[in-house]
């Protein structure tokens, strides 16, 4: 298999998911999604996280939080797992840069803006801060709400471009239904303004240079 | 700290344009069913990705004198121009959008087009 059809889907959030997603793509990271606003309970969050990583490999731990001063605490624990953080709060977007968390996903959900600017790009360009662009909140909403997100990746993408942030495009899957191949979610980035090349290197080199951070 | 995101740097905004439309109507029409009228014509003719990146908004509508503005990104405007007379009747009442014109600013479309209906 040569170098250049080599994907990696980085967001996947169920068992059935996974499996689904394992026969399309070469790598698949398990998230473990977290709904939070008080600290969890350490010790058993970290056997949990054991566990995943012994069946599925690479795991990661997707934060879901009101609270910006958790994602912090988080990121000081050493838990050996990718730390994603679900964006839609400014002050949760921002402290997720702040803190060099792995990925931002999706900082423009639940908004009626992009939830993103250039100042926030800059910062996360600088720190290495990957962008999720997710395709599964896209399944969810009517047309109305799919044409206002569509808009709203397009921008954050020509920040993300011009910043030179790390990026990802990826399904998000919370079940087996959501789930897509590599060259589908291709055409989700080609469609809000990237290069072919760009939207590969958005399945292939920018989640591997993520990946080699575990 | 701030809930919404800074403005953008001039060359990374949105480049608007601002058309002025007259409703022409069986009976007159609610701000809403216009609103909701706008952002149907625009699915249904540009779909949803064409929608994404003509960025069409709607800003305000005058129920006295059947006048409203819409927004829409610069290159858009012929194709929401078109989305907008291929309407033919809002919530089961005949209706015709007649676009009066285009410009870059609220303030100036007020004064070219809108200032005979009664718009400040």
């Amino acid at each position: 298999m040569s170098e250049r059809e080599y994907f990696v889907e980085m967001d996947v959030r169920s068992v059935e998911a996974y499996e689904l997603a394992k026969e399309w793509f070469d790598e698949v990271v398990f998230t473990k999604k977290l709904i939070l606003d008080t600290e969890p309970d350490w010790d058993s969050l970290k056997e949990e996280l054991r566990e995943l990583r012994r069946t599925y490999g690479k795991v990661a731990v997707l934060l879901v939080t009101r609270k910006p001063s958790l994602i912090r605490t988080f990121k000081a624990r050493n838990l050996k797992a990718l730390l994603y953080v679900q964006g839609g709060d400014m002050r949760v977007n921002r402290m997720a840069i702040e803190a060099k968390v792995d990925a931002l996903i999706s900082p423009w959900l639940g908004r009626k803006d992009y939830g993103f600017d250039h100042t926030l790009a800059g910062m996360a360009g600088r720190r290495g801060v990957a962008i999720g662009f997710s395709l599964s909140p896209l399944l969810r909403a009517n047309p109305y709400e799919r044409a206002l997100t569509l808009r709203f990746m397009a921008k954050v993408w020509e920040l993300v471009r011009k910043y030179r942030v790390p990026r990802f495009i990826t399904s998000s899957a919370e079940s087996k239904w959501e789930v897509r191949g590599p060259r589908d979610l291709m055409s989700l980035g080609i469609n809000i303004g990237m290069e072919i090349p760009e939207a590969r290197a958005s399945l292939n080199f920018h989640p591997r240079s993520l990946l080699s951070r575990l | 700290m701030r809930e919404k995101p800074k403005y953008l740097p001039p060359t990374l905004r949105e480049k608007h344009r601002y058309i002025a439309f007259q409703l022409i109507g069986e009976r007159p029409f609610r701000k809403d069913e216009v609103k909701k009228a706008i952002w149907e014509a625009s699915l249904s003719t540009l779909g949803v990705l064409g929608s994404a990146k003509a960025k069409p908004w709607f800003i305000r509508f005058d129920e006295k004198s059947q006048t409203g503005i819409v927004r829409v990104d610069r290159k858009h405007v012929e194709e929401l121009r078109f989305a907008l007379t291929l309407v033919t009747e809002i919530n089961g009442s005949k209706a015709i959008f007649r676009t009066l014109g285009v410009s870059g600013t609220i303030k100036r479309l007020k004064r070219k087009f809108l200032a005979e209906f009664g718009w400040r």
